[in-house]
Protein backbone atom coordinates (compact mmCIF):
# COMPACT_ATOMS: atom_id res chain seq x y z
CA UNK A 1 0.00 0.00 0.00
CA UNK A 2 1.27 3.47 -0.88
CA UNK A 3 1.18 6.12 1.81
CA UNK A 4 2.19 8.87 -0.63
CA UNK A 5 1.66 9.23 -4.36
CA UNK A 6 2.53 12.05 -6.74
CA UNK A 7 1.01 12.03 -10.20
CA UNK A 8 2.31 14.39 -12.89
CA UNK A 9 3.14 17.12 -10.40
CA UNK A 10 4.45 20.40 -11.79
CA UNK A 11 5.84 23.21 -9.66
CA UNK A 12 6.91 26.69 -10.73
CA UNK A 13 9.01 29.00 -8.60
CA UNK A 14 9.20 32.66 -9.67
CA UNK A 15 8.32 31.69 -13.22
CA UNK A 16 10.85 28.85 -13.41
CA UNK A 17 9.50 25.39 -14.17
CA UNK A 18 11.21 23.33 -11.44
CA UNK A 19 9.17 20.13 -11.22
CA UNK A 20 8.22 18.96 -14.70
CA UNK A 21 5.76 16.17 -14.00
CA UNK A 22 6.92 14.22 -10.98
CA UNK A 23 5.47 10.73 -10.55
CA UNK A 24 6.40 8.80 -7.44
CA UNK A 25 5.09 6.37 -4.86
CA UNK A 26 6.21 5.76 -1.31
CA UNK A 27 5.24 2.43 0.25
CA UNK A 28 3.88 2.41 3.78
CA UNK A 29 6.28 1.07 6.38
CA UNK A 30 9.28 1.33 4.07
CA UNK A 31 12.14 3.78 3.75
CA UNK A 32 12.43 5.33 0.30
CA UNK A 33 15.36 7.41 -0.84
CA UNK A 34 15.11 10.18 -3.39
CA UNK A 35 18.44 10.45 -5.16
CA UNK A 36 19.73 12.85 -7.77
CA UNK A 37 22.32 15.45 -8.55
CA UNK A 38 22.20 19.03 -7.27
CA UNK A 39 19.39 20.98 -8.92
CA UNK A 40 17.44 17.86 -9.91
CA UNK A 41 14.42 19.08 -7.93
CA UNK A 42 14.63 16.90 -4.81
CA UNK A 43 14.19 19.64 -2.23
CA UNK A 44 11.43 21.27 -4.29
CA UNK A 45 9.66 17.91 -4.34
CA UNK A 46 9.81 17.78 -0.53
CA UNK A 47 8.57 21.35 -0.24
CA UNK A 48 5.79 20.71 -2.74
CA UNK A 49 4.59 17.71 -0.72
CA UNK A 50 4.58 19.91 2.41
CA UNK A 51 2.74 22.73 0.59
CA UNK A 52 5.60 25.17 1.16
CA UNK A 53 6.09 25.61 -2.59
CA UNK A 54 2.61 24.70 -3.89
CA UNK A 55 2.28 22.68 -7.07
CA UNK A 56 0.93 24.28 -10.25
CA UNK A 57 -0.79 21.09 -11.41
CA UNK A 58 -0.93 17.37 -10.77
CA UNK A 59 -2.14 15.28 -7.85
CA UNK A 60 -0.54 14.48 -4.52
CA UNK A 61 -2.23 11.79 -2.44
CA UNK A 62 -1.45 11.12 1.21
CA UNK A 63 -3.20 7.96 2.46
CA UNK A 64 -5.44 8.31 -0.60
CA UNK A 65 -6.46 11.89 0.24
CA UNK A 66 -5.60 14.69 -2.21
CA UNK A 67 -3.42 17.26 -0.46
CA UNK A 68 -2.15 19.42 -3.33
CA UNK A 69 -4.73 22.14 -2.71
CA UNK A 70 -4.33 22.20 1.06
CA UNK A 71 -2.67 25.08 2.85
CA UNK A 72 0.87 24.50 4.10
CA UNK A 73 -0.03 24.34 7.79
CA UNK A 74 -2.83 21.79 7.20
CA UNK A 75 -0.56 19.18 5.62
CA UNK A 76 1.61 18.41 8.69
CA UNK A 77 -1.60 17.99 10.71
CA UNK A 78 -2.47 14.98 8.54
CA UNK A 79 0.56 13.19 9.95
CA UNK A 80 3.56 14.29 7.90
CA UNK A 81 6.65 15.77 9.48
CA UNK A 82 9.66 17.35 7.85
CA UNK A 83 13.33 17.54 8.74
CA UNK A 84 14.44 20.33 6.41
CA UNK A 85 17.72 20.53 4.55
CA UNK A 86 19.17 23.24 6.80
CA UNK A 87 17.73 21.71 9.98
CA UNK A 88 16.02 25.02 10.80
CA UNK A 89 16.31 24.55 14.54
CA UNK A 90 15.15 27.81 16.08
CA UNK A 91 18.31 29.43 17.39
CA UNK A 92 16.61 31.67 19.95
CA UNK A 93 14.62 28.85 21.50
CA UNK A 94 15.99 26.19 23.82
CA UNK A 95 16.00 22.58 22.67
CA UNK A 96 13.07 21.89 24.98
CA UNK A 97 11.15 24.81 23.42
CA UNK A 98 11.99 23.58 19.92
CA UNK A 99 10.40 20.25 20.77
CA UNK A 100 7.42 21.80 22.55
CA UNK A 101 6.71 24.07 19.57
CA UNK A 102 6.21 21.00 17.39
CA UNK A 103 3.50 19.51 19.64
CA UNK A 104 0.21 19.75 17.73
CA UNK A 105 -2.21 18.51 20.35
CA UNK A 106 -1.53 19.79 23.82
CA UNK A 107 1.09 21.94 25.41
CA UNK A 108 3.94 19.60 26.24
CA UNK A 109 5.60 16.60 24.61
CA UNK A 110 3.80 13.43 25.72
CA UNK A 111 5.82 11.36 28.17
CA UNK A 112 5.91 8.24 25.97
CA UNK A 113 7.07 10.27 22.96
CA UNK A 114 9.77 11.92 25.06
CA UNK A 115 10.93 8.51 26.27
CA UNK A 116 10.97 7.26 22.67
CA UNK A 117 13.02 10.28 21.58
CA UNK A 118 15.46 9.88 24.47
CA UNK A 119 15.81 6.17 23.66
CA UNK A 120 16.87 7.11 20.14
CA UNK A 121 18.96 10.12 21.17
CA UNK A 122 20.24 9.56 24.74
CA UNK A 123 22.49 12.70 24.67
CA UNK A 124 19.40 14.88 24.12
CA UNK A 125 18.57 15.05 27.82
CA UNK A 126 21.70 17.12 28.46
CA UNK A 127 20.77 19.60 25.75
CA UNK A 128 17.27 20.57 26.84
CA UNK A 129 18.23 23.96 28.28
CA UNK A 130 20.72 24.78 25.51
CA UNK A 131 19.73 27.39 22.91
CA UNK A 132 19.34 26.15 19.35
CA UNK A 133 21.94 28.66 18.18
CA UNK A 134 24.58 27.12 20.46
CA UNK A 135 24.29 23.57 19.11
CA UNK A 136 26.94 21.84 17.02
CA UNK A 137 25.96 20.59 13.54
CA UNK A 138 25.41 17.05 14.82
CA UNK A 139 23.40 18.24 17.83
CA UNK A 140 21.24 20.47 15.63
CA UNK A 141 20.52 17.55 13.31
CA UNK A 142 19.60 15.42 16.31
CA UNK A 143 17.16 18.11 17.52
CA UNK A 144 15.69 18.55 14.02
CA UNK A 145 14.97 14.81 13.79
CA UNK A 146 13.70 14.65 17.39
CA UNK A 147 11.35 17.56 16.69
CA UNK A 148 9.90 15.64 13.75
CA UNK A 149 9.26 12.64 16.02
CA UNK A 150 7.27 14.52 18.65
CA UNK A 151 3.85 13.78 17.11
CA UNK A 152 4.03 10.12 16.09
CA UNK A 153 3.40 10.99 12.45
CA UNK A 154 2.86 8.40 9.74
CA UNK A 155 5.37 9.84 7.27
CA UNK A 156 8.73 11.39 8.04
CA UNK A 157 10.34 13.41 5.27
CA UNK A 158 14.04 14.06 5.74
CA UNK A 159 15.99 16.35 3.45
CA UNK A 160 19.77 15.85 3.27
CA UNK A 161 20.24 14.31 6.70
CA UNK A 162 24.00 13.86 6.39
CA UNK A 163 24.83 17.22 4.81
CA UNK A 164 27.86 18.80 6.44
CA UNK A 165 28.19 16.17 9.16
CA UNK A 166 31.31 14.28 10.24
CA UNK A 167 31.56 10.56 9.21
CA UNK A 168 31.24 9.37 12.81
CA UNK A 169 27.96 11.27 13.24
CA UNK A 170 26.68 9.94 9.92
CA UNK A 171 27.34 6.42 11.16
CA UNK A 172 25.29 7.02 14.31
CA UNK A 173 22.47 8.56 12.25
CA UNK A 174 22.34 5.38 10.27
CA UNK A 175 21.43 3.48 13.45
CA UNK A 176 18.91 6.18 14.36
CA UNK A 177 17.08 5.87 11.04
CA UNK A 178 17.03 2.09 11.35
CA UNK A 179 15.30 2.53 14.71
CA UNK A 180 12.80 5.13 13.42
CA UNK A 181 12.01 2.94 10.41
CA UNK A 182 10.47 0.34 12.70
CA UNK A 183 7.50 2.63 13.39
CA UNK A 184 7.46 5.29 10.67
CA UNK A 185 7.52 5.46 6.89
CA UNK A 186 10.52 7.50 5.74
CA UNK A 187 11.09 9.51 2.58
CA UNK A 188 14.72 10.50 2.55
CA UNK A 189 16.41 12.94 0.21
CA UNK A 190 20.09 12.15 0.20
CA UNK A 191 23.26 12.72 -1.77
CA UNK A 192 25.29 10.27 0.28
CA UNK A 193 24.70 7.12 -1.79
CA UNK A 194 26.33 4.67 0.62
CA UNK A 195 24.41 6.00 3.60
CA UNK A 196 21.06 6.03 1.81
CA UNK A 197 21.29 2.62 0.24
CA UNK A 198 22.43 1.15 3.56
CA UNK A 199 19.12 2.08 5.17
CA UNK A 200 16.44 2.38 2.51
CA UNK A 201 14.32 -0.27 0.82
CA UNK A 202 13.24 1.63 -2.31
CA UNK A 203 14.86 4.29 -4.42
CA UNK A 204 13.77 7.08 -6.76
CA UNK A 205 16.15 8.99 -9.00
CA UNK A 206 15.35 12.51 -10.12
CA UNK A 207 16.77 14.39 -13.03
CA UNK A 208 15.67 17.75 -14.40
CA UNK A 209 12.49 17.89 -12.37
CA UNK A 210 11.31 14.34 -13.07
CA UNK A 211 11.65 10.92 -11.51
CA UNK A 212 13.57 8.98 -14.14
CA UNK A 213 14.22 5.70 -12.31
CA UNK A 214 12.72 3.85 -9.40
CA UNK A 215 12.88 0.40 -7.87
CA UNK A 216 14.39 -1.63 -5.04
CA UNK A 217 17.61 -0.36 -3.52
CA UNK A 218 19.22 -3.79 -3.91
CA UNK A 219 18.89 -3.43 -7.71
CA UNK A 220 20.74 -0.15 -7.90
CA UNK A 221 23.52 -1.14 -5.51
CA UNK A 222 25.14 -3.22 -8.24
CA UNK A 223 24.12 -1.09 -11.21
CA UNK A 224 27.22 0.98 -11.88
CA UNK A 225 25.78 2.36 -15.09
CA UNK A 226 22.84 4.08 -13.39
CA UNK A 227 25.02 5.21 -10.50
CA UNK A 228 27.45 6.80 -12.90
CA UNK A 229 24.86 8.29 -15.26
CA UNK A 230 22.50 9.88 -12.76
CA UNK A 231 24.38 10.16 -9.51
CA UNK A 232 28.01 10.64 -10.50
CA UNK A 233 29.02 7.87 -8.09
CA UNK B 1 26.28 70.76 43.82
CA UNK B 2 23.01 68.84 43.52
CA UNK B 3 21.58 66.71 46.29
CA UNK B 4 21.20 62.91 45.95
CA UNK B 5 17.44 63.40 46.39
CA UNK B 6 17.40 65.55 43.26
CA UNK B 7 19.26 62.90 41.28
CA UNK B 8 16.77 60.29 42.47
CA UNK B 9 13.86 62.49 41.48
CA UNK B 10 15.47 63.11 38.10
CA UNK B 11 16.04 59.40 37.60
CA UNK B 12 12.40 58.60 38.45
CA UNK B 13 11.18 61.25 36.02
CA UNK B 14 13.52 59.86 33.37
CA UNK B 15 12.22 56.36 34.01
CA UNK B 16 8.65 57.53 33.59
CA UNK B 17 9.54 59.15 30.26
CA UNK B 18 11.30 55.93 29.25
CA UNK B 19 8.25 53.89 30.21
CA UNK B 20 6.02 56.20 28.18
CA UNK B 21 8.33 55.70 25.20
CA UNK B 22 8.22 51.96 25.80
CA UNK B 23 4.42 51.97 25.81
CA UNK B 24 4.41 53.98 22.59
CA UNK B 25 6.88 51.64 20.85
CA UNK B 26 5.90 48.23 22.21
CA UNK B 27 3.04 47.54 19.78
CA UNK B 28 5.07 48.72 16.80
CA UNK B 29 8.02 46.56 17.85
CA UNK B 30 5.87 43.46 18.38
CA UNK B 31 4.24 43.78 14.96
CA UNK B 32 7.51 44.47 13.17
CA UNK B 33 9.27 41.62 14.98
CA UNK B 34 6.90 38.97 13.66
CA UNK B 35 5.40 40.40 10.49
CA UNK B 36 8.37 42.48 9.29
CA UNK B 37 5.86 45.22 8.51
CA UNK B 38 6.82 48.78 9.44
CA UNK B 39 3.40 50.01 10.47
CA UNK B 40 3.85 53.76 10.17
CA UNK B 41 0.19 54.16 11.14
CA UNK B 42 0.99 52.95 14.67
CA UNK B 43 1.33 56.58 15.77
CA UNK B 44 -2.17 57.25 14.46
CA UNK B 45 -3.51 54.25 16.39
CA UNK B 46 -1.93 55.79 19.49
CA UNK B 47 -3.61 59.11 18.68
CA UNK B 48 -6.96 57.36 18.31
CA UNK B 49 -6.30 55.66 21.64
CA UNK B 50 -5.78 59.07 23.22
CA UNK B 51 -8.97 60.59 21.79
CA UNK B 52 -11.12 57.53 22.50
CA UNK B 53 -9.60 57.30 25.98
CA UNK B 54 -10.72 60.81 26.86
CA UNK B 55 -14.11 60.24 25.22
CA UNK B 56 -14.78 57.00 27.11
CA UNK B 57 -13.45 58.34 30.42
CA UNK B 58 -16.04 61.11 30.19
CA UNK B 59 -18.81 58.85 28.89
CA UNK B 60 -18.31 55.96 31.30
CA UNK B 61 -17.06 57.93 34.30
CA UNK B 62 -14.71 55.00 34.83
CA UNK B 63 -10.98 55.43 34.28
CA UNK B 64 -10.07 51.74 34.28
CA UNK B 65 -13.15 50.81 32.23
CA UNK B 66 -12.25 53.47 29.67
CA UNK B 67 -8.66 52.22 29.52
CA UNK B 68 -9.73 48.64 28.80
CA UNK B 69 -12.44 49.62 26.30
CA UNK B 70 -10.06 51.94 24.43
CA UNK B 71 -7.34 49.30 24.22
CA UNK B 72 -9.80 46.65 23.02
CA UNK B 73 -11.26 48.93 20.31
CA UNK B 74 -7.82 49.93 19.01
CA UNK B 75 -6.86 46.25 19.17
CA UNK B 76 -9.85 45.39 16.97
CA UNK B 77 -8.81 48.21 14.62
CA UNK B 78 -5.36 46.57 14.43
CA UNK B 79 -6.98 43.24 13.57
CA UNK B 80 -9.11 44.81 10.83
CA UNK B 81 -6.11 46.63 9.32
CA UNK B 82 -4.15 43.36 9.14
CA UNK B 83 -7.04 41.24 7.89
CA UNK B 84 -8.31 43.56 5.18
CA UNK B 85 -5.21 45.51 4.16
CA UNK B 86 -1.75 44.41 5.30
CA UNK B 87 -2.39 40.71 4.61
CA UNK B 88 -2.48 41.42 0.88
CA UNK B 89 0.92 43.10 0.96
CA UNK B 90 3.24 40.71 2.80
CA UNK B 91 6.64 40.76 1.18
CA UNK B 92 5.95 44.03 -0.64
CA UNK B 93 7.68 46.64 1.52
CA UNK B 94 7.03 49.58 -0.79
CA UNK B 95 3.28 49.00 -0.86
CA UNK B 96 3.24 48.42 2.90
CA UNK B 97 4.91 51.79 3.36
CA UNK B 98 2.44 53.49 1.03
CA UNK B 99 -0.50 51.76 2.72
CA UNK B 100 0.49 52.61 6.28
CA UNK B 101 1.34 56.20 5.30
CA UNK B 102 -2.05 56.47 3.60
CA UNK B 103 -3.67 55.20 6.77
CA UNK B 104 -1.99 58.00 8.73
CA UNK B 105 -3.76 60.61 6.59
CA UNK B 106 -7.12 58.85 6.81
CA UNK B 107 -6.98 58.24 10.56
CA UNK B 108 -5.70 61.76 11.30
CA UNK B 109 -8.28 63.48 9.09
CA UNK B 110 -11.16 61.52 10.62
CA UNK B 111 -10.04 62.71 14.06
CA UNK B 112 -10.01 66.30 12.79
CA UNK B 113 -13.52 65.86 11.39
CA UNK B 114 -14.88 64.54 14.69
CA UNK B 115 -12.94 66.47 17.32
CA UNK B 116 -11.54 69.40 15.33
CA UNK B 117 -7.97 70.32 14.42
CA UNK B 118 -7.07 72.14 17.64
CA UNK B 119 -5.23 71.04 20.75
CA UNK B 120 -7.54 69.76 23.51
CA UNK B 121 -6.21 69.94 27.07
CA UNK B 122 -7.01 66.89 29.16
CA UNK B 123 -7.74 67.02 32.83
CA UNK B 124 -6.29 64.09 34.69
CA UNK B 125 -8.67 62.08 36.87
CA UNK B 126 -8.87 63.32 40.41
CA UNK B 127 -7.05 60.38 41.94
CA UNK B 128 -4.06 60.98 39.64
CA UNK B 129 -3.76 64.68 40.30
CA UNK B 130 -1.13 66.02 42.65
CA UNK B 131 2.11 64.41 43.70
CA UNK B 132 3.77 62.32 46.35
CA UNK B 133 6.98 63.19 48.16
CA UNK B 134 9.84 60.77 47.52
CA UNK B 135 12.91 61.54 49.63
CA UNK B 136 11.76 65.11 50.02
CA UNK B 137 11.18 65.74 46.31
CA UNK B 138 7.73 65.84 44.69
CA UNK B 139 6.90 63.20 42.09
CA UNK B 140 3.61 63.51 40.21
CA UNK B 141 1.04 60.76 40.61
CA UNK B 142 0.46 60.62 36.87
CA UNK B 143 4.14 59.78 36.28
CA UNK B 144 3.80 57.08 38.91
CA UNK B 145 0.80 55.78 36.96
CA UNK B 146 2.90 55.75 33.76
CA UNK B 147 5.66 53.83 35.56
CA UNK B 148 3.19 51.28 36.88
CA UNK B 149 1.37 50.86 33.55
CA UNK B 150 4.65 50.49 31.67
CA UNK B 151 5.91 47.92 34.17
CA UNK B 152 2.66 45.92 34.00
CA UNK B 153 2.69 45.94 30.19
CA UNK B 154 6.39 45.01 30.07
CA UNK B 155 6.00 42.08 32.49
CA UNK B 156 2.79 40.90 30.79
CA UNK B 157 4.39 40.81 27.36
CA UNK B 158 7.50 39.15 28.75
CA UNK B 159 5.38 36.43 30.38
CA UNK B 160 3.30 36.02 27.22
CA UNK B 161 6.41 35.59 25.06
CA UNK B 162 8.29 33.35 27.50
CA UNK B 163 5.62 31.27 29.19
CA UNK B 164 2.87 30.58 26.65
CA UNK B 165 2.60 28.48 23.50
CA UNK B 166 1.53 31.61 21.61
CA UNK B 167 4.69 33.35 22.78
CA UNK B 168 6.73 30.36 21.65
CA UNK B 169 5.12 30.55 18.20
CA UNK B 170 5.73 34.31 17.99
CA UNK B 171 9.40 33.95 18.94
CA UNK B 172 9.85 31.10 16.47
CA UNK B 173 7.91 32.98 13.78
CA UNK B 174 10.19 35.99 14.14
CA UNK B 175 13.09 33.70 13.24
CA UNK B 176 11.67 31.38 10.58
CA UNK B 177 8.04 31.58 9.47
CA UNK B 178 8.30 28.78 6.91
CA UNK B 179 9.48 26.28 9.50
CA UNK B 180 6.67 27.30 11.85
CA UNK B 181 4.20 26.58 9.02
CA UNK B 182 5.92 23.25 8.36
CA UNK B 183 5.18 22.34 11.99
CA UNK B 184 1.46 22.75 11.31
CA UNK B 185 0.93 26.24 12.74
CA UNK B 186 -1.49 28.61 11.00
CA UNK B 187 0.82 31.57 11.24
CA UNK B 188 -1.58 33.90 9.39
CA UNK B 189 -3.91 33.65 12.38
CA UNK B 190 -0.98 34.50 14.63
CA UNK B 191 -0.16 37.50 12.40
CA UNK B 192 -3.71 38.80 12.85
CA UNK B 193 -3.58 38.21 16.58
CA UNK B 194 -0.26 40.01 16.90
CA UNK B 195 -1.64 42.99 14.95
CA UNK B 196 -4.51 43.01 17.42
CA UNK B 197 -2.05 42.94 20.30
CA UNK B 198 -0.06 45.75 18.65
CA UNK B 199 -3.24 47.80 18.38
CA UNK B 200 -4.16 46.98 21.99
CA UNK B 201 -0.76 48.23 23.16
CA UNK B 202 -1.16 51.32 20.96
CA UNK B 203 -4.52 51.93 22.63
CA UNK B 204 -2.97 51.69 26.11
CA UNK B 205 -0.13 53.99 25.03
CA UNK B 206 -2.55 56.53 23.58
CA UNK B 207 -4.72 56.47 26.68
CA UNK B 208 -1.70 57.18 28.89
CA UNK B 209 -0.18 59.73 26.50
CA UNK B 210 -3.46 61.68 26.21
CA UNK B 211 -3.54 62.25 29.96
CA UNK B 212 0.14 63.21 29.93
CA UNK B 213 0.33 65.66 27.03
CA UNK B 214 -3.25 66.44 25.96
CA UNK B 215 -4.82 65.76 22.58
CA UNK B 216 -3.93 66.97 19.12
CA UNK B 217 -4.37 65.37 15.68
CA UNK B 218 -0.60 65.59 15.17
CA UNK B 219 0.31 63.75 18.36
CA UNK B 220 0.56 60.35 16.64
CA UNK B 221 2.68 61.48 13.71
CA UNK B 222 4.87 63.39 16.17
CA UNK B 223 5.70 60.12 17.93
CA UNK B 224 6.74 58.38 14.72
CA UNK B 225 10.35 59.62 14.88
CA UNK B 226 10.67 58.52 18.51
CA UNK B 227 9.24 55.11 17.63
CA UNK B 228 11.64 54.58 14.74
CA UNK B 229 14.68 55.76 16.71
CA UNK B 230 13.86 53.51 19.65
CA UNK B 231 13.24 50.33 17.64
CA UNK B 232 16.40 50.95 15.59
CA UNK B 233 18.52 51.61 18.72
CA UNK B 234 17.04 48.55 20.46
CA UNK B 235 17.56 46.36 17.40
CA UNK B 236 14.82 45.84 14.83
CA UNK B 237 12.50 43.07 15.94
CA UNK B 238 13.86 42.75 19.49
CA UNK B 239 11.21 43.36 22.11
CA UNK B 240 13.72 43.49 24.99
CA UNK B 241 15.82 45.83 22.87
CA UNK B 242 12.84 48.16 22.51
CA UNK B 243 12.29 48.24 26.27
CA UNK B 244 15.96 48.92 27.02
CA UNK B 245 16.29 51.56 24.28
CA UNK B 246 13.14 53.33 25.49
CA UNK B 247 14.53 53.55 29.03
CA UNK B 248 17.95 54.73 27.78
CA UNK B 249 16.33 57.41 25.64
CA UNK B 250 14.09 58.49 28.53
CA UNK B 251 17.16 58.79 30.76
CA UNK B 252 19.20 60.67 28.17
CA UNK B 253 16.38 63.07 27.37
CA UNK B 254 15.65 63.87 31.00
CA UNK B 255 19.24 64.19 32.17
CA UNK B 256 20.29 66.20 29.12
CA UNK B 257 17.20 68.36 29.56
CA UNK B 258 18.31 69.15 33.09
CA UNK B 259 22.05 69.54 32.73
CA UNK B 260 22.42 70.56 29.05
CA UNK B 261 18.97 71.81 28.01
CA UNK B 262 20.24 73.00 24.62
CA UNK B 263 20.97 69.35 23.72
CA UNK B 264 17.69 67.93 25.04
CA UNK B 265 15.96 67.92 21.66
CA UNK B 266 18.79 66.07 19.93
CA UNK B 267 19.54 63.71 22.82
CA UNK B 268 17.84 60.72 21.21
CA UNK B 269 19.80 61.24 17.99
CA UNK B 270 23.08 61.44 19.91
CA UNK B 271 22.21 58.11 21.56
CA UNK B 272 21.28 56.63 18.18
CA UNK B 273 24.55 57.85 16.65
CA UNK B 274 26.65 56.38 19.47
CA UNK B 275 24.83 53.02 19.56
CA UNK B 276 24.76 52.49 15.80
CA UNK B 277 28.41 53.51 15.46
CA UNK B 278 29.36 50.75 17.89
CA UNK B 279 26.71 48.17 16.90
CA UNK B 280 24.98 48.92 13.59
CA UNK B 281 22.28 46.29 14.21
CA UNK B 282 21.21 48.01 17.45
CA UNK B 283 21.60 46.94 21.08
CA UNK B 284 19.81 43.59 20.79
CA UNK B 285 19.61 43.21 17.01
CA UNK B 286 20.94 40.15 15.20
CA UNK B 287 24.02 40.49 13.04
Amino acid sequence: MNILEMDDVHTHIMGFHILEGVNLMVSQGKATVLLGRNGAGKTTTMKTIMGLTPSSSGTILFKGQPIQKMRDFEIPRLGISLVPENRDVFSNLTVEENLRLAVRNGKNVKTERLEYILDIFPPMKDLFKKKGGNLSGGEAQMVAVARALVNEDALLIIDELTKGLAPIIIESLSNVLAEIKKNTTILLVEQNFEFATGICDDYLIMEQGKVVHSGKVDEIKGDKQIQSKYLGV
Amino acid sequence: MYSPELYLNLALNALSVGMLYFLICSGFSLVFGLLRVLNFAHGSLIMWGAYLGVFFTRALSSFSGALILTAVIIGILGVLIEFFLIRRLYGNELFQLLLTFGLIFILDEVVKLIWGPGVIPVEKPEFLQGSVMIYGEPFTLYRLFILATGAIVCVSIYLLLKKTKLGLIIRAGIENKEMVRALGVNINKVFTLVCGMGGFLGGVAGFVLGGFSGLSPEMGFGQLINILVIVVVGGLGSFIGTAVAAIILGLSESFLGFFLPEFAMIGIFIVMFVVLSIKPSGLFGGE
